[in-house]
């Protein structure tokens, strides 16, 4: 390994490397950690661990399972911290997530692409519906207020849409495959 | 997975995003978790999805609202303004960059997300056309215990006798006596033995991923640019042709050369190590560690274990302090050594002691002797298995013996002693005849057949004769 500076800048391809990686490292970090604001925190903590050991990565080397293996220390950090909030999976499980993630990493792109192509197909008030809940990072309950429905109802429309569009990319996925 | 648990799962999934969950859904969630890998893919294909769509339109949406807050304002957006922007959408950018040089790499790396689209879409899909191919690439040899191939949505028990010839698939070994031996058809040939989960693909090179267990590979020379490439949880090797053998848990990879040489890159940091004839290297997690290749001598001539103190974790049982008459103990416990036909685990019980990464229990010589001091609530037949590794350290065999508890004397503290040969140990895999001088032991079972008859063991011993 080159003994490079730690202050040495990093090279213009790593920053590239970093900044595609960010969509992937942020859905992993959500499976580990269900909520927003420690996702928030943690990714931050794995990008400044990022920029300090850019001068450690082998260019040659994927960078996806790298980024991810800090990525899952910085979540043993924190749950570290955070052991007496029950809210982190025990640290075994957060492992197998992270092995099965980095498993699959290269369909996270595909799987991307063909959720897009999903929501489109998704009928106006289904759509309507989930980008609300998404958009306005309303809760289910303001959405029930909102809307005249019961937070039961919109949990259950919600339930539904989200298992027709994990349908509908595993459907497009094998379909990209027998092409 | 049931279609309850599948069902559950759902809801649990949806719960976890929609509302949050209460201490005894999050056990619920957890459990499935662990039990299933199938529930893991699930849960983070959901949760995946729930990403992308807050990525998408939650930062689209804060966007909006944090344009139209200035718009309404009517002042005019200055850097810091789009500062706060970029760090509500890009949290890696806060915190640590000044807000000019954040904007700065922003606005490059925009430049540069088209080139690198097309270049990731075009190796997504190499990837996947590698993937769906179903070319019959490996042959079966030979199988001890239980193994289960999957390939694709189909898995299936593996069975030993005839040859059998696979496609890329995965590899599950159940069990710490099992072992499965496989050849490609450039002659490379792959054991791979205990409890161990192994992912088996070839397209212009053999790629191999060892998530646990161990797998020792006979590698014959690989053209030009083509290595074989074997990966675990935290580590990659590339292989030219050489004979080495893996040990892999999710924590940490160790390698022992036996013959050639092998380069081992660290995953959490890239830091790679090159390992020679007859050393060792660990690559863990931590990439404060220090990764170095050592000499490793062979393990001690003799071992013994005795239970005094709580047994070090190398050993499966349950403890039993002394308490007046009886010594400290361990009682054997259920552990599953293979499979029956239609796919019922067959559960024995016993003890279980295992090396180490790092070393294994006693090197073996032909005239080791082992002896096991033990009692038992009913009388039954015992089993005696030890599974070796050549003195280079790759995969030796496992070799077993049968015992009738009756065959030993029973003494006045209603404790026996069994004591076996080397030479009775009979071979489970007929590739490996015989245990060679200076075989090491990295496994040792002691167990009855299927009911638990209270198996306790306070002694156990194999060393050298020779003076």
């Amino acid at each position: 390994m080159d003994d490079k500076s730690q202050n040495e800048p990093p090279s213009l391809r790593y920053l590239e490397l970093v900044t595609q990686s960010q969509r992937t490292l942020y859905g992993v970090l959500w499976s580990l950690l269900r909520n927003a604001n420690d996702v928030d925190d943690v990714l931050q903590e794995t990008n400044a661990v990022l920029w300090q050991k850019a001068a450690e990565f082998d260019t040659r080397c994927e960078f996806l399972p790298w980024a991810l293996k800090i990525a899952q220390l910085q979540v043993l950090a924190f749950r570290k911290r955070r052991q007496r909030d029950k809210l982190v999976f025990d640290e075994q499980l957060l492992t197998e997530l992270v092995v099965n993630s980095i498993r699959d990493i290269h369909q996270a792109e595909s799987r991307r692409r063909a959720l897009a192509g999903c929501l489109q197909k998704l009928p106006g008030d289904h759509r309507t519906l989930l980008l609300k809940r998404y958009a306005s990072s309303g809760s289910v309950n303001d959405m029930a207020a909102e809307t005249g429905r019961s937070p039961k109802a919109v949990s259950e429309a919600l339930r539904r849409i989200r298992a027709a569009l994990l349908e509908c990319i595993e459907r497009t996925l094998a379909q990209e495959a027998q092409t | 997975m049931t279609s309850d648990d599948s069902l559950k799962l759902e809801r649990l999934m949806n719960q976890v995003v929609d509302g949050g969950l209460s201490d005894s859904e999050e056990l619920q969630l957890e459990t499935l978790l662990h039990d299933n890998s199938t529930a893991r893919d699930r849960y983070l294909r959901f949760m995946m999805l729930h990403a992308d769509l807050l990525w998408d339109h939650g930062a689209a949406a804060s966007l909006i609202d944090n344009e139209s807050r200035t718009t309404s304002a009517d002042q005019p957006r200055d850097v810091s303004q789009s500062v706060s922007l970029s760090q509500r959408n890009q949290p890696w950018l806060s915190g640590w960059l000044s807000p000019r040089l954040a904007v700065s790499m922003a606005l490059v790396m925009v430049a540069l997300t088209a080139w690198l689209v097309s270049q990731f879409v075009r190796q997504d899909r190499n990837i996947s056309m590698a993937r769906v191919s179903a070319a019959l690439i490996i042959t079966l040899e030979a199988i001890q215990g239980t193994a289960e191939w999957s390939d694709g949505p189909q898995k299936w028990q593996l069975s030993s006798g005839s040859e059998q010839r696979l496609s890329a698939g995965t590899l599950r070994l159940d069990g710490d006596g099992s072992s499965c031996q496989l050849r490609f058809d450039d002659g490379t040939r792959i054991t791979v033995s205990g409890d161990a989960e192994a992912e088996f693909a070839q397209d212009s090179q053999k790629r191999l991923y060892l998530r646990r267990g161990s797998l020792t590979a006979d590698v014959t020379r690989q053209p030009d640019g083509q290595p074989c490439v074997i990966e675990t949880p935290t580590a990659r090797v590339e292989v030219i042709g050489t004979v080495f053998t893996l040990v892999a848990n999710s924590e940490q990879t160790a390698l022992n050369v036996e013959r050639g040489a092998v380069r081992m890159q660290r995953l959490v940091d890239g830091h790679e190590v090159e390992v020679l004839d007859q050393r060792r290297a660990i690559a863990s997690l931590d990439a404060t560690a220090e990764m170095q290749s050592v000499r490793v001598g062979p393990p001690p001539d003799s071992w013994r274990q005795n239970f005094d103190q709580p047994p070090p974790a190398i050993c499966k049982g349950t403890w039993l302090a002394a308490d007046g008459e009886q010594p400290s103990r361990v009682r054997g416990v259920p552990c599953v050594t293979s499979r029956r036909k239609s796919g019922k685990p067959i559960v024995h019980h016993g003890i279980t002691a295992r090396s180490g990464v790092e070393t294994h229990l006693v090197t073996l010589h032909p005239d080791s002797v082992l002896r096991v001091r033990y009692r038992l609530t009913n009388e039954a037949p015992l089993r005696i298995m030890l599974g070796t590794n050549k003195p280079g350290g790759s995969f030796g065999g496992n070799f077993e013996v049968k015992r009738n508890s009756q065959q030993e004397t029973l003494d006045s503290d209603g404790w026996r002693t069994l004591t076996v040969p080397l030479s009775e140990f009979q071979p489970l895999v007929k590739r490996y005849p015989s245990p060679l001088d200076g075989s090491q032991v990295s496994l040792l079972m002691i167990n009855s057949h299927e009911h638990d008859v209270g198996l306790e063991v306070c002694e156990i011993e194999i060393r050298s004769t020779a003076p």
